[in-house]
């Protein structure tokens, strides 16, 4: 991505938002986070549907953005004479723009580029969404007690892997073109755009300065972290977890980072396809075998393998950790499971050599 | 609730885990975030010290018995903690000569996500749990809100808040919180009387929502079934991805399923991450039940479940 040599601040004054995503969606697919039930979820806008930047972050990821759920593989038809004909859907090629992406988020992006991208085969469908989406950040002003990005080495005015940062101020949002690409997708709202003035200059950089010095706790060290965890597959903390985990799959899709799937055939004897739909290794069914068997039957066994996942096993092979602070599984757990708290206990214990 | 309450509490579970033989206890204690109590499982009298019981332990605790079968288990149990027992002992997934349950007159369980909506940030400090009302103390000032306006739905239609049949019951108990009078009725016909339209796109917006996490599930003390209908291959009932066909599917079997066995907990909806409002469907099911059989489960316990027994009087009219 061409970054800019220089990024220069415009503001968007607060009663031309409407007109301003009424201008990017004139000219791309825009996608915002809606406004369903007490959450937010990405999804295309529309002016009748009301969407809201001030959750932080959205209460669901923007990985949703990159895995649709479900995702169709391909689709067939059989004909009066039996003949089968197979189709896949076109790639995406015209430029998407999500609007309002936490920085937790974007660094999720890249955990899940880990997977799909650099295991030795390329995802060619998450490649077309991947590089066709313009990301168009949003600094946290507020970040919620839960969030602890400033932990896993990013923090809430981080621009890593944006092409545009906002940062909202009361009267408004300031706009930071940080791509070329980035540029020319706010240019397509340049006239509702003006200059910023050095006291929103001053402000800005205020914020920004709260945001970078923002210490929610220690900072994690994830070699350290790596090493604990993966020397604790016997430690009873895994099983007293397991005591009160309910197992259900609310932590794997609320997390940005988990992107474990399954495959789905749907449809009846002349028509249908196959689909990817995400999955969670909390589920017992996760891992059952044909035979009926199953290696992770046990709750503490599964929810092992999550943590180990996140924290060891991708550590290991040299990919992102799988948890970027977001804080939406600490909100939502019923059971209130906390993953700080195991990376606090892990990060405490010396590495059992 | 005062802090005396949990010292008196503690206190109790410490002396019958002694005198009781009991191989740990299931309560609650608080956890990382504000008005969220999580089960603690103590077997000890040093672990009993945490333990805490207030207008936000709402999740059932027999959901955990299973995991602690044939085992001398000791239950901190709500009314609907107990119905729930009643049902899973009839249904012959638990002996009631294994468990010893200590009961909490409950005053009702307190909505969480209203309370920090319309209090951003409030802590459990800030809040005291005094009779039918709560103060809160918000930046020097005393805000008093009547409790019953901010009773989660189920509690709120509850008239079973007192366990009956318990092993010993906490006297006195932690409020005294009057009950509302309204039931499951009044529910079922705020939803009844809109037009058909109106409630289709109620549902509709409502479970459009689902994103087939199965928390209402897994946190449910009567969904027990070693493989849910979801979770079957051969032959598969229905796929994983959250589609409408799914959801509506699975959400109306598991209500099928629960009819004359739901004991109107509530735990489901309160462990929805989407606040999907899942006490327009059990408390439907909970009241036809009742008009229709004069039946509650968990309650009437000499009393067949009226969906899972068959009598050679039962009507015939509509079996041609």
């Amino acid at each position: 991505m061409n970054r800019l040599a220089e990024h220069p601040l415009q503001i968007l004054d607060a009663k031309d938002l409407t007109a301003f995503m009424d201008a990017l969606a004139a000219g791309f697919d825009l996608q915002v986070p809606l406004v369903a039930g007490d959450a937010t979820r990405f999804g295309p806008y529309r002016k009748d549907a009301p969407c809201d930047f001030s959750q932080t972050p959205p209460a669901h990821p923007a990985k949703t953005l990159l895995l649709p759920n479900p995702e169709v593989l391909f689709r067939y038809t059989k004909d009066a004479g039996g003949r089968i004909t197979l189709s896949e859907d076109p790639l995406d090629a015209d430029l998407r723009v999500a609007l309002g992406v936490r920085a937790c988020d974007v660094r999720a992006f890249e955990a899940l580029d880990a997977v799909f991208l650099r295991r030795g085969r390329v995802d060619t469908a998450y490649q077309a969404r991947r590089d066709s989406l313009c990301i168009l950040g949003m600094g946290c002003v507020a970040p919620s007690p839960l969030c602890f990005c400033d932990r896993m080495g990013s923090h809430p005015f981080d621009t890593h892997g944006m092409d545009a940062l906002i940062i909202p101020l009361t009267g408004g949002w300031v706009l930071e073109a940080l791509t070329e690409r980035g540029r020319k997708v706010l240019e397509t709202a340049a006239s509702l755009l003006r200059a910023a003035s050095a006291e929103e200059k001053r402000q800005v950089a205020a914020l920004r300065t709260k945001g970078r010095e923002r210490k929610s706790g220690a900072p994690v060290d994830f070699e350290v972290l790596a090493g604990t965890v993966a020397a604790s597959y016997k430690d009873p903390f895994w099983e007293t977890l397991a005591t009160r985990c309910l197992g259900c799959g609310i932590c794997t899709f609320v997390c940005p980072v988990c992107s474990c799937f399954t495959l789905e055939d749907t449809g009846k004897t002349l028509s249908g396809g196959r689909q990817r739909a995400w999955d969670s290794c909390m589920f017992p069914a996760f891992t059952r075998e044909a035979s009926g068997h199953n290696p992770r039957e046990g709750m503490d066994r599964r929810l092992k393998q999550r943590f180990f996942h996140k924290f060891s096993y991708s550590i290991e092979n040299g990919e992102p950790p799988g948890c970027v602070g977001c804080g939406r599984c600490v909100e939502k757990c019923p059971a209130a499971i906390d993953i700080r708290e195991i990376v606090d206990f892990f990060s405490a214990e010396a590495p059992d050599v | 609730m005062p802090q005396p309450y949990n010292t008196y509490l503690r206190e109790t579970l410490q002396t019958l885990l002694r005198e009781k033989e009991l191989e740990r206890w299931l309560a609650f204690e608080e956890s990382s975030l504000p008005l969220k109590p999580r089960p603690v499982f103590p077997e000890t009298s040093e672990a009993c010290d945490t333990v805490v019981f207030n207008g936000f332990c709402v999740q059932n605790l027999a959901t955990y018995l299973s995991r602690y079968k044939g085992r001398r288990i000791g239950v901190l149990v709500k009314g609907c903690d107990r119905r729930a027992i009643a049902v899973l002992v009839e249904e012959k997934q638990l002996a009631r000569e294994d468990l010893f349950l200590l009961g909490v007159p409950c005053p009702g369980m307190l909505n969480r996500t209203q309370l920090l909506t319309e209090f951003p940030g409030l802590d459990a400090d800030q809040i005291a749990e005094e009779g039918g009302h709560l103060s809160l103390k918000i930046s020097g000032e005393t805000r008093t809100l009547q409790r019953e306006d901010y009773l989660l739905p189920a509690c709120r239609v509850c008239h079973h808040r007192t366990p009956e049949d318990v092993d010993a019951l906490l006297d006195p108990p932690p409020l005294d919180a009057p009950e509302t009078e309204e039931s499951f009725a009044t529910i079922v016909s705020s939803v009844g009387e809109m037009p058909q339209n109106d409630r289709a796109a109620l549902f509709a917006s409502e479970f459009s929502r689902c994103i087939l996490c199965y928390a209402c599930r897994n946190v449910c003390p009567l969904c027990y079934c070693d493989t849910c209908f979801t979770d079957s291959l051969t032959p598969a009932w229905m796929t994983a991805s959250p589609e409408p066909g799914n959801i509506f599917f699975y959400h109306v079997n598991r209500m099928m399923h629960m009819a004359g066995r739901c004991v109107a907990c509530g735990s489901c909806e309160w462990a929805c991450p989407e606040h999907i409002q899942l006490h327009l469907l059990f408390g439907k099911i909970t009241a036809d039940v009742r008009d229709l059989f004069a039946y509650e489960a968990g309650i009437d316990k000499d009393a067949p479940q009226p969906l899972s027994h068959f009598s050679e009087d039962d009507p015939d009219e509509q079996i041609g």
